[in-house]
């Protein structure tokens, strides 16, 4: 389902990750463990597509790095739940169209819309601050917003870039037990993180990486 | 039902830079009124001219050695003559006295005898009344020789037909400056807006968008934008035409394609304008 095969990407300050391989199967857990700057986010940034492999390649869902079109990137992305550890909302919009957004975009009606978004919302626990905005929510709730964003269409992986990262413990473990619902349900997931005692607490595959390769 | 998010979000953003947004359609509005306005001014002109070609008449000067009887046997023949249906006859007195009223002077005071010569003013027939027909009586006139010369009133006509020509190109440099004004500046303002909201692309991008879907509520803002100022300035413009009509009944005719033309232009200056600055990001 996801394939990373011997990927390598550098950056021009010579930091990047090489030999990359690894798999996941649905319904999996993995998390992604090493210290900061260890390559977690260009990993998680090379599935989806925002750093391109310079060698080696990967491979999601019937996508292959090697042979995919440009304009296929966002249809690759829209199969794919991203968490990021700065939430990435959209400001502009309420927290139901933060959400509703990736329905939009690939043109759901309207109804299965409102059905599936306050699914999600109810999934995250936030039916009831659909109409608030980002900048009126906690740094957990936000990130709950992020979670819900990314569930809402049914992916076949959650990628999770450190999406504990800025909140406090309680809130932290809250988010976490949301996560472990969601892949209770059968989504994969692959979060990148920097706590080892966190990934040990939740009982999932261990991928350690450590100065750009997997060890 | 992706159009429909397109059109509220193209709203949204409206609503979100109300000040670039109004003074944008402002500007595509003036602009838009003084390219009407010289558009109207053209079409009217072009007007006059077609009225004024229904004026064309011809004045024939008599030769100083024609007799009474031959003049009054030349008025019947010219009366006769298809697409003739006035002949005045203007005898040398009548044309001295025209002269002392045009210039204030007796021609008597300075010359012994009249040198002004008989002539006869001829109205002709609307459907004679073209160039073509016109010049081919006066050259059948011409030949004859108790006619001196055949002269073609037409000089207020080529003053109108060169301002109308002017004019013509007036409206084409004014059309292009328009068009100028009208891309850059709703071209600056969606520019303005999608460097404020670039961090917000960057995440629909993350989630799945496709450009195009991006794209398609700012060009639509775009075309609002210039959609609302061409409303506005054919609104206007109806306003002063029919102010203007009433005070001055027939003053100006305004066809409907030049009404929708307005709000056409707007729309198209938008949706170009927003187009461009989209190509720049997206």
């Amino acid at each position: 389902m996801l394939e990373l095969h011997n990927v390598k990407v550098t950056y021009p300050t010579g930091d990047g990750i090489r030999k990359v391989s690894f798999q996941i199967h649905p319904g999996e857990k993995v998390f992604l463990v090493g210290p900061s700057g260890a390559g977690k986010s260009t990993v998680l940034k090379t599935i989806f597509l925002e750093e391109w492999p310079s060698e080696g390649h990967v491979i999601i869902g019937e996508y292959n790095s090697l042979f995919i079109l440009l304009k296929q990137i966002p249809y690759l992305r829209r199969r794919l739940g991203i968490v990021f550890q700065d939430f990435k909302l959209l400001n502009d919009r309420d927290v139901f169209r933060n959400v509703s957004f990736v329905l939009e975009v690939i043109g759901t009606r309207s109804k299965v819309i409102k059905r599936k978004v306050l699914r999600a919302l109810a999934d995250v626990g936030l039916s009831h601050k659909s109409r608030k905005y980002p900048n009126e929510l906690s740094g957990g709730e936000q990130q709950r917003v992020a979670i819900a964003r990314a569930i809402v269409n049914e992916p076949y992986i959650l990628l999770a870039d450190e999406p504990t990262g800025n909140l406090d413990p309680k809130t932290a473990s809250e988010i976490m037990d949301v996560l472990m619902r969601i892949n209770t349900r059968g989504t994969s997931l692959l979060m990148a993180t920097h706590n080892m005692s966190l990934a040990k607490a939740y009982n999932g595959r261990i991928v350690r990486i450590e100065n750009g390769q997997i060890i | 039902m992706s159009l429909l998010y397109s059109i509220k979000e193209a709203f949204a953003g409206f609503a979100k830079a109300r000040v670039s947004t109004a003074i944008t359609v402002f500007t595509v509005f003036f602009l838009l009124l003084i390219l009407s306005l010289v558009v109207i001014l053209s079409f009217n002109m072009n007007r006059l001219v077609t009225v004024l070609n229904a004026k064309y008449d011809l004045q024939i000067f008599l030769a100083n050695t024609i007799t009474e009887v031959e003049i009054k046997q030349l008025k019947n023949e010219l009366i006769d003559m298809d697409g003739v249906i006035n002949v005045d006859y203007i005898s040398k007195e009548a044309a001295a006295a025209e002269f002392k009223k045009e210039f204030g002077d007796d021609i008597f005071d300075a010359l012994e005898e009249n040198p002004l010569p008989a002539s006869f003013s001829i109205q002709l027939s609307d459907d004679t009344n073209n160039r073509t027909s016109v010049d081919t009586i006066a050259a059948q006139l011409e030949k004859r020789p108790e006619i001196d010369e055949v002269v073609l009133n037409q000089g207020a006509l080529n003053i109108l037909v060169k301002f109308s020509s002017i004019s013509k190109i007036v409206m084409y440099v004014l059309a292009f400056f328009v068009f100028l004004g009208s891309f850059f500046m709703i071209s600056n303002t969606i520019r303005l807006i999608i460097i404020a909201r670039q961090q917000i692309i960057a995440t629909m991008k993350l989630v799945g968008a496709t450009n195009a879907f991006i794209r398609r509520p700012f060009i639509l803002e775009g075309m609002l934008q210039g959609l609302l100022g061409g409303l506005i300035a054919f609104c206007i413009i109806y306003a002063v035409v029919n102010l203007l009509n009433v005070q001055w009944p027939g003053l100006l005719v305004v066809p409907q394609p030049i009404y929708w033309g307005i709000i056409v232009a707007g729309l198209f200056f938008g949706f170009v304008g927003s187009q461009f600055a989209m190509k720049r990001f997206l």
